[in-house]
């Protein structure tokens, strides 16, 4: 009795594990499948995306006809979820992505499906209906092979607390050396002057890239990324390096450039009012709760071939891809198509808009957008020329991360500005040579 | 009857032994497959041979950066971590009231979410905000506690000696309350001073206790990762990284699997090496 009981139990330890594992399995596919005709659709996307409500809500209301599966992570843990999922063959069907050097992976890999095909399929999206120049994000060396749906992206501009700047008599600087002297004030009076520091790149390479092209034109930037030995020797890099290092030296930055350095470190930096001026990009205006806020471009590098007041950094950062196998699976593909329409829909890229993660021309602009601090920063940097920010522009993801774990370094005053420059300059080399 | 009886052990320790197999052992020898190969994740992994290998051990300055603050990390661990949880645990057998809550206390810190402390190191340190800083900065004590290279790898190392004290306090405590109490008394009659009794008598008795503490300490530090990637994300540049922070940006960020496995097995290689060798040689000091 007690070795039947004893066997008994055995079986049933076994059949409890086995049955553990296949459940995960049918959620994890992406081979395809529907459950009673819905088409099984897997869309990841950022934690933090403005979307995500809508989507969820869109989904429970058509669980008919789509059974959406959404998978999010936090800001960049998506890429590292999706480079998972990448190697575990796993990759969802609909996906959120960075642009750029982000997508040449999976292009040299046949893995993004051409937009145009959803294009031909969707009756409720058209390219037409997003700006044109951020398209230039979502193909890689200027091809005209578009691989996803921009999804707005980085401007950046420098906020100053108004308060401050009266409270100490400051103007707002126009000019290196203005700057500095309104720095050393700050420092004075215990205030950091600039909140930017470097934590894997973020936030300081969009400094960084604003130094870079008031001394190199586009046309300069685009071969220091695409020629042998053009990056260390591009002028605007060099005086980009050097200028971030003097600054980091004079005490411009957080003391603790990687724990204060990055985008939520300097937002809080900013918001607490022991900052007096910020690296503000676009997605972070909704989050600063300083009143009084200002938007300045960035004061003008001494010797400067090109008008910082006349351009931003940034670009078309991410964008919503769809994995090419699953579009071609015939069950699944009026299913993406219905995702994709409702992701692209006006009232989810509206509700994008709320961080600026919105590429697609609306037919209203959307209520916060006249909130005073972000009406003042859409203001300030509607009639700028925009240039991507090196980041995006890197030839891979190997320079890329080189180039974004060194920063740290430049601003914590590890590495000279010509060492820095020639540890990218040799990973990129090797990218190109690849 | 003993086939009924073998085949009775064996159908309860058949799951266990599938999971173990499954989980463990063939992720090992895949691992090892996959380390021999150049794979981006996407497509199949192509046979590059040794490689990996080669580049580990002559071209790659960061790894041994990162292998530097291993060896580091280890140090501190046998000279501070092990002995101050030791005598923790030794000071804690000779309380009479309240010992239990004593325990409560060392093992509390490992019970907490290790993200969860990493996070609260990582403000607390912060020197523009944190609270340790400021007060360290009153006793003029200031740096840049997680940029400042020459201070970084200790803001990294200290919380997670801290945290894990507590395993070793408890590994200790067991080895001590092992000792038969009959062999400590007779040594206290024969005029043995507490740290004669301590040193001659506690130590090599709860030899065994102490071997499991320095090989479990040896693996766990070999396997860091945690606290660097969260505070400081092995930056700046590569100041605080260790081989494990090296495995997860080559893997995950670079999409370099192949030269990661390799990685992997290099950690895995240097874990077995050591547990072998430290085990031969102090197999005599065992006196049990």
């Amino acid at each position: 009795m007690k070795k039947l009981l004893a066997s008994l139990l055995c079986a049933a330890m076994v059949v409890s594990m086995a049955s553990c594992g296949s459940g995960q399995d049918n959620e994890n596919s992406n081979g395809g499948g529907n459950e009673g005709g819905a088409a099984n659709i897997r869309l990841a996307l950022q934690a933090e995306d403005p979307a995500l409500p809508l989507m969820q809500s869109w989904a429970e209301e058509n669980a008919d006809a789509v059974k959406l599966d959404i998978e999010t992570a936090a800001g960049n843990d998506l890429r590292t979820k999706l480079t998972t999922d990448m190697a575990s063959d796993n990759m969802p069907d609909i996906f959120y992505y960075w642009t750029r050097s982000s997508l040449r992976p999976f292009i040299d890999n046949n893995m993004l499906l051409d937009i145009s095909k959803y294009f031909e399929k969707s009756t409720k999206v058209k390219r037409e209906d997003f700006s044109a120049t951020d398209f230039l994000a979502v193909n890689l060396d200027g091809g005209e092979t578009a691989y996803g749906i921009p999804c707005g992206g980085s401007t950046q501009l420098l906020a100053c607390n108004k308060d401050l700047f009266d409270q100490y008599g400051l103007s707002y600087p126009t000019t290196y050396e203005e700057l500095l002297e309104v720095g050393e004030v700050f420092k004075e009076n215990g205030i950091i002057p600039i909140a930017c520091g470097s934590a894997h790149g973020d936030i300081g390479y969009f400094l960084w890239s604003s130094i870079l092209y008031q001394y190199a034109s586009v046309e300069e930037v685009n071969q220091m990324i695409s020629e042998p030995d053009a990056f260390a020797s591009c002028d605007g890099a060099i005086k980009a390096s050097e200028y971030i290092s003097e600054m980091a030296e004079k005490g411009m930055f957080p003391a603790d450039t990687v724990a204060s350095g990055d985008f939520d470190g300097t937002l809080a930096l900013f918001n607490a009012e022991q900052a007096g001026m910020l690296v503000a990009t676009c997605w972070k205006i909704s989050g600063i709760e300083v009143e009084n806020t200002d938007f300045i471009t960035y004061p003008k590098f001494p010797g400067a071939k090109n008008d910082p007041a006349a351009f931003t950094t940034g670009g078309a950062n991410n964008g919503i891809y769809i994995f090419r196998e699953s579009f071609e699976d015939a069950s699944k593909t009026d299913g993406i198509v219905a995702v994709m329409d409702q992701y692209c829909s006006d009232e989810v890229m509206s509700a994008k808009a709320e961080n600026l993660s919105n590429s697609k021309n609306l037919p209203e602009q959307p209520a916060f957008m006249s909130e005073p601090t972000m009406e003042k920063f859409l203001t300030a940097g509607e009639s700028l020329d925009l240039h991507m920010a090196m980041w995006a522009l890197m030839p891979n993801v190997d320079s890329r991360e080189v180039y974004m774990d060194l920063m740290d370094s430049l601003y914590a005053r590890q590495l000279t500005p010509s060492e820095y420059l020639s540890q990218v300059q040799e990973a990129v080399n090797e990218d190109l040579a690849d | 009857m003993n086939k009924g009886k073998n085949l009775f052990a064996a159908s309860f320790l058949a799951p266990g032994l599938i999971v173990f197999i499954g989980f463990i052992i063939i992720p090992i020898i895949m691992n090892f497959s996959y380390s021999l190969s150049e794979w981006d994740a996407i497509g199949s992994p192509e046979f590059i041979g040794l490689k990996n290998y080669i580049d580990i051990f002559t071209n790659d300055p960061g790894y041994w950066e990162a292998a530097k603050n291993n060896l580091i990390i280890v140090f501190f661990a046998f000279i501070v971590q092990n002995p101050v949880a030791f005598i923790i645990a030794w000071l804690v057998t000779r309380i009479r009231r309240f010992s239990k809550a004593y325990q409560s206390v060392f093992f509390l810190p490992v019970v907490i979410s290790t993200v969860a402390t990493a996070t609260m190191f990582y403000i607390m340190l912060n020197s523009d905000v944190g609270v340790i800083s400021k007060f360290l900065a009153m006793l003029g004590i200031e740096y840049a506690w997680l940029s400042d290279p020459k201070v970084v790898l200790v803001s990294v190392i200290a919380p997670q000696l801290w945290q894990y004290l507590g395993i070793h306090f408890i590994m200790f405590l067991g080895g001590i309350q092992a000792i038969e109490n009959d062999v400590l008394e007779s040594a206290r009659i024969d005029g043995a001073s507490t740290g004669c009794l301590l040193w001659r008598i506690i130590v090599p008795l709860s030899w065994p206790s102490i071997q499991m503490s320095l090989i479990y300490t040896f693996i766990g530090c070999l396997k860091t990762f945690d606290y660097s990637y969260i505070m400081t994300k092995g930056g700046p540049g590569n100041a605080s990284s260790f081989i494990a922070t090296i495995l997860f940006k080559e893997g995950f960020m670079k999409n370099h699997y192949g030269y990661a496995t390799a990685i992997a097995v290099t950690i895995f290689v240097y874990s077995l090496v050591f547990t072998l060798i430290f085990k031969t040689v102090t197999k005599k000091m065992d006196l049990n």
